[in-house]
């Protein structure tokens, strides 16, 4: 199974923000952004081999790519693993495993789903948006902008956002397959119902550390 | 990056295969690989993908339960 080169690219900002219990796999996040580098389609499992930490997350992405029928891993289905019904449930599979449960658990489950979102201010550091589906709306506050996107986004654009970093432009596509999978959940929208605001310049220091890992990594 | 959780293989029934989580909750998946009691596995959507390497799981499993004991995590921030 060949992984483009543009979702190679959505691998790398997703993961640059994506904030576990275990710091770990600064490594592999490098190692992507160089195969990214070098412009061309790589195979999973070449890619797999080389990473110089292991991880499964790639066998995730493979069978979910195989499950809807893909022949190969592009953009699109960067966005619908991390956005859809299988990354929700891996999520809760998470936190249950590690015993988290109140606000902090649901800041974690929402921020850890790639979501579409308005945005509602780019002024400077100053960047928020608004999820809104169905029974739920969410202010997001203290976004990053992730520096390989080269878009002058402007408030009431609609962008795609993972933690607290806004990694592509949504197109309708997306928007309708990622709310449709996140309405389906029940367990999600309750979150989403329970936190209607959160602010990543506070939770979990999310911002900060992002950007820590952003300056390290590129 | 992902915090992957390894479960382990309990038993193996017709309907499918019995796995434990690191807290102890059970579930019945499918399988797409070759699995044995005592193996390791990583799962999506109640399907087991991937075998895992029982000291890889060994390790995760440790960080899981010294998070479990974090109470850093616990609070309201």
């Amino acid at each position: 199974m060949v992984i483009t080169n543009s979702a190679l690219a959505k691998l790398v900002m997703i993961n640059s923000g994506c904030r576990t219990f275990n710091n770990k796999k600064e490594e592999n996040l490098k190692y992507l952004f160089r195969c990214v580098m070098t412009g061309r389609d790589f195979d999973v499992l070449e890619l797999q081999k080389n990473l110089p930490e292991k991880s499964s997350m790639y066998s995730g992405i493979w069978a979910f790519a195989l499950s809807v029928g893909a022949k190969k891993i592009d953009a699109d289905i960067i966005y619908r693993f991390f956005g859809g019904a299988v990354h929700i449930d891996f999520v809760f599979d998470q936190i249950n495993a590690v015993g988290k449960k109140g606000k902090f658990a649901d800041g974690y489950v929402f921020a850890h789903i790639l979501k579409p979102v308005i945005l509602t201010a780019v002024s400077g550091e100053n960047v928020s948006a608004k999820y809104v589906n169905k029974n739920v709306a969410v202010d997001i506050s203290n976004l990053l902008i992730h520096p390989c996107i080269h878009v002058k986004f402007k408030a009431g654009d609609m962008v795609l956002v993972h933690y607290a970093v806004i990694v592509g432009v949504a197109c309708e596509d997306i928007c309708e397959y990622l709310f449709g999978e996140q309405e389906s959940s029940q367990e999600f929208t309750s979150v989403c119902q329970r936190i209607s605001e959160i602010d990543y310049g506070s939770f979990w220091d999310l911002k900060n550390w992002t950007q820590n890992l952003i300056g390290r990594c590129f | 990056m992902c915090l992957t959780i390894p479960k382990k293989v309990i038993s193996i029934e017709k309907g499918g295969v019995i796995v434990e989580n690191p807290a102890g909750d059970r579930q019945t998946v499918k399988s797409i690989v070759e699995l044995n009691i005592g193996d390791f596995c990583l799962t999506q959507q109640n399907v087991a993908i991937e075998k895992m390497d029982e000291e890889d799981a060994g390790k995760i499993i440790n960080e899981i339960i010294a998070i479990r004991k974090e109470e850093k995590y616990n609070g309201n921030n």
